[in-house]
């Protein structure tokens, strides 16, 4: 049966189970359905739902700083694809954000952030295109570091879609990774492990991903680097000095025992974004885990480790839960989170 | 693009300031009861806090004029009592100016609308450093260098060097979104905090939630809001192990153009020097003029000594008020110098600055040695304090910066020296790279036969440099905020955006007594 919703969206919507579909196909139309959903007293989320898929599209590559210009409905896994042609990549990402659309990795828990070289992290997007509440088109400005007011970026950053929606992103890339190694190191203790990542991490290790598992009281660690090969050995020889500083030292493979996907149902295979603290809680109660971007902050973290789960919004501050109403009084994104 | 904006502040005569306000003495009673008696409305004390470091200032304190005083000054030292200061000075429609040492370059705690100025200086603690977590908890009004100090006596650094160390606190890097020196290693301000307490303009206390956590960054979206939202008080930010080793390396190159791609490929190569500056090639000739290091360094010394002062003294009114004869000489000089200087780990740093060698050579630049780099970190502090000396003279010195992609740094210099070059002097240097781009760095000097002409050309040279930036692709500060002087420009290039900002205001600041008139916002009504 066609509401009065279906039919004032038109062809901006398809039907769906739970009510009508936004499709837009441009920002423009995103626009335009945002405000008929407001013209019918209508929100997103309660009364219809969004589909970025349409905006897929790589529109624009710049070569001498290494960006482009993506669609939010494009899959990071189909960018990183797309982007491998032109010698470039989004660098190590974990394995359910190469399943997320750069939208969905945008506004959701993860906030765009990627860990660069120095511990730290980085959004992936330099710029981006939103439709804000009252249907107004915000454009960033494209600069790498800027201290002009307050970074309005922010505010749609992990903001799940309620306090703008984006469109596109202009994102950061690396240039393509020619080199990958792994090697083990053996180290004393979960202390120990945690020290030299640390350390690491602030002399400028750009990790892909870390596994730990403890032997015999010990952590073995499986250590994941890409980059240029000069990148990666130059990486290598950092960490081979930073783990002899805590009394670690280079050993043979992980046992064929570290848990598999799938195969480990008493293993948490979800993703959590937690800090060192519980990475050497458990890797000092012998937890097999795997680590991916890691940084000074925190790390996102596979196995039995404490930390914040990246599949759902999770409870907002409550300073940060007043936003959407100040930001968004007709409640056309869905209201609080 | 951006309209006159300088000549249109009020000033007045520094011997006979406005009165305090009415509204502002009528609560002066109950804010001495509030704090303990720490206000003053004293004329020394407006004077003293009437201004900044904005170089507009500098130009009327010398014509004996001083930008609009506030009508009291206070000194809290808890977040309940800023809190309290901001309730009272709502009730009575008071302006409130967050004010940390005054080392702003824009403006960004001038009294626009009297008010009560907030010096924040009582918040001065420091935590021990968690060594667990590399962080360390430190009041907004801490120094610098203090600061620096301190993490250094415990093996830990912030890696946060600005030029006004010793005279710029936390809370003002955290409300301008400052950058320091080293910042291609450790990042701007924002990105060494992990958490800060905030007292907005409701008086609501924030602490923002550290990693992990749901939502958005709320810290991000405070800092750079230059107290038009609120206060911060303390901050948690990230420190690093104080490095092992330095290695210094100086290049020249042939051209502006080859010394900005060999900082490009050196980031696109992922190496990390924590210094990266270019001089451009009139800099580079002040700074050296290509000779070998040491008789360079003779030669900048002998122009700093005895050439500078006597352009000052004797030249610099006539011939700075002829700009574009000066800049036209600038085409004599091609050469452009980079200073590269990577940190931490020696080995690591040996084998940075080996590749970089690599680079700098491919693009045929010349190796200067490590002399260039150690001469410039033994002075990097000096040109904070030598401004006044180019006004003293007469004349007017100020700076712009600005950011932006390495496909648009050339085109953003090219640009900005075209559109300056008829009212200043121009320099320019680029630091502060990364991977995408780089930040400009414009140096302006300029005169007038009359002050009223100084004053309008001053005017002029922001209007046309900034919108010449921002037109060839920049945004409109890197790092020194906006204040007055971009307010008008930052409005501009938000476009929709403006809307955000002006939300974020009116939930933080419903009442606007947020430090009125700055970032572009709306002033108080009078």
């Amino acid at each position: 049966m066609t509401t009065p919703l279906d039919e004032a969206l038109g062809t901006l919507a398809v039907p769906g189970p739970n009510g009508p579909t936004l499709v837009p196909a441009s920002t423009r139309q995103l626009t335009d359905a945002l405000q008929i959903l407001a013209s019918q007293n209508a929100s997103l989320n309660r009364h219809a739902s969004l589909s970025l898929a349409a905006l897929s599209q790589v529109t624009r590559l710049e070569p001498k700083g290494g960006t482009v210009e993506a669609g939010a409905g494009l899959t990071l896994a189909a960018l990183d694809a797309a982007l491998s042609e032109q010698q470039l990549t989004l660098g190590p990402l974990s394995p359910r954000a190469r399943d997320l659309t750069l939208g969905q990795f945008l506004e959701g828990a993860d906030a765009g952030l990627r860990a660069i070289p120095g511990g730290r992290l980085e959004p992936i997007c330099l710029a981006i295109t939103a439709v804000l509440p009252d249907g107004r088109v915000y454009r960033s400005h494209p600069s790498p570091r800027s201290a002009a007011g307050p970074d309005l970026v922010a505010l749609l950053l992990g903001g799940h879609r309620r306090l703008g929606v984006v469109t596109e992103a202009i994102v950061r890339c690396f240039p393509f990774s020619t080199s990958r190694r792994s090697q083990v190191f053996s180290f004393p203790s979960a202390d120990a492990f945690v020290t030299a990542m640390l350390a690491a991490l602030s002399d400028g290790v750009w990790f892909e991903s870390v596994r730990v598992e403890t032997r015999a009281g010990r952590a073995q660690v499986e250590l994941n680097c890409v980059g240029t090969h000069e990148g990666v050995e130059r990486d290598f020889n950092t960490l081979g000095r930073r783990a002899f500083d805590v009394g670690g030292r280079p050993t043979g493979r992980l046992s064929g025992e570290f848990p598999v996907a799938g195969t480990t149902p008493d293993v948490t295979w979800d993703e959590r974004e937690s800090r060192w603290d519980a990475v050497r809680a458990a890797v000092a109660a012998s937890n097999p885990v795997v680590l991916y971007r890691l940084s000074i902050a925190s790390v996102i973290a596979r196995g039995d480790v404490e930390g914040m789960p990246l599949s759902s919004a999770g409870n907002w501050s409550p300073s940060t839960a007043a936003l959407p109403a100040a930001l968004d009084p007709r409640g056309v994104l869905g209201g609080a989170p | 693009m951006f309209r006159a904006l300088v000549t249109a502040i009020a000033s007045h005569p520094v011997g006979a300031l406005p009165a305090p306000s009415r509204q502002a003495l009528a609560v002066e009673a109950e804010l001495k009861a509030l704090l303990n008696g720490r206000v003053s409305h004293t004329d020394q004390d407006r004077l003293s806090y009437a201004r900044d470091m904005w170089p507009l200032a500098l130009i009327w304190i010398r014509a004996g004029r001083t930008p609009p005083p506030p009508d009291l000054i206070c000194w809290p030292k808890s977040d309940a009592e800023v809190a309290q200061v901001i309730a009272l000075a709502r009730k009575e429609k008071l302006a409130v100016i967050p004010y940390g040492a005054g080392s702003g370059v824009c403006g960004g705690t001038w009294a626009l609308h009297g008010g009560i100025t907030l010096d924040l200086k009582r918040f001065d603690t420091i935590s021990p450093v968690d060594q667990q977590h590399h962080t360390v908890e430190v009041g907004a009004g801490v120094m610098g260098e203090t600061l620096e100090r301190r993490l250094n006596a415990s093996g830990w650094t912030l890696g946060h060097f600005p030029s006004s160390i010793y005279m710029s606190t936390v809370g003002g890097w955290l409300a301008a979104r400052s950058a320091g020196q080293l910042s291609s290693k450790y990042g701007k301000i924002e990105d060494m905090v992990a958490s800060v307490t905030f007292i907005t303009g409701t008086g609501e206390k924030i602490v923002t939630p550290e990693r992990p956590f749901s939502g958005p960054d709320l810290a991000q979206v405070l800092i750079g809001s230059e107290g038009t939202l609120g206060v911060f008080t303390a901050a948690k930010l990230r420190v690093f192990p104080i490095a092992a080793a330095q290695v210094f390396h100086g290049f020249e190159f042939k051209s502006v153009n080859d010394g900005l791609e060999a900082i490009r490929q050196i980031f696109r190569a992922g190496l990390r020097p924590a210094v990266t500056r270019l001089y451009d090639p009139f800099d580079t000739a002040i700074v050296g003029k290509g000779k070998p290091a040491a008789k360079a360094k003779a030669e900048a010394g002998q122009l700093k000594k005895r050439l500078l002062p006597a352009l000052l003294r004797v030249v610099a009114p006539q011939a700075l008020g002829r700009p574009r004869l000066f800049n036209y000489a600038t085409h004599l000089f091609s050469r452009s110098r980079l200073i590269l200087m990577f940190e931490g780990e020696p080995s690591r740093c040996a084998e940075e600055d080996a590749a970089a060698r690599a680079i700098c050579a491919r693009l045929s630049g010349a190796d200067l040695g490590e002399e260039p780099g150690k001469h410039w970190y033994a002075k990097r502090y000096d040109v904070s304090y030598r401004m006044s000396k180019v006004i003293d003279a007469g004349a007017f010195a100020d700076t712009m910066e600005v950011a932006t992609t390495w496909d648009k740094v050339y085109a953003v210099y090219e640009k900005v020296h075209q559109a300056a070059s008829a009212h200043a002097f121009v320099l320019c240097h680029f630091s502060h790279a990364y991977l995408e781009g780089c930040s400009l760095y414009f140096s302006f000097v300029g005169s007038g036969s009359t002050q009223a002409e100084l004053l309008e050309r001053y005017d002029a040279l922001w209007r046309d440099a900034l919108s010449a930036a921002v037109s060839a692709g920049a945004n409109v500060s890197h790092h020194h905020g906006v204040g007055i002087v971009k307010a008008r420009a930052l409005q501009d290039s938000l476009n929709e955006g403006r809307t955000l900002l002006a939300a974020l205001k009116r939930h933080y600041d419903p009442d606007g007594v947020m430090n009125p008139g700055k970032l572009g916002l709306p002033g108080m009504a009078t």
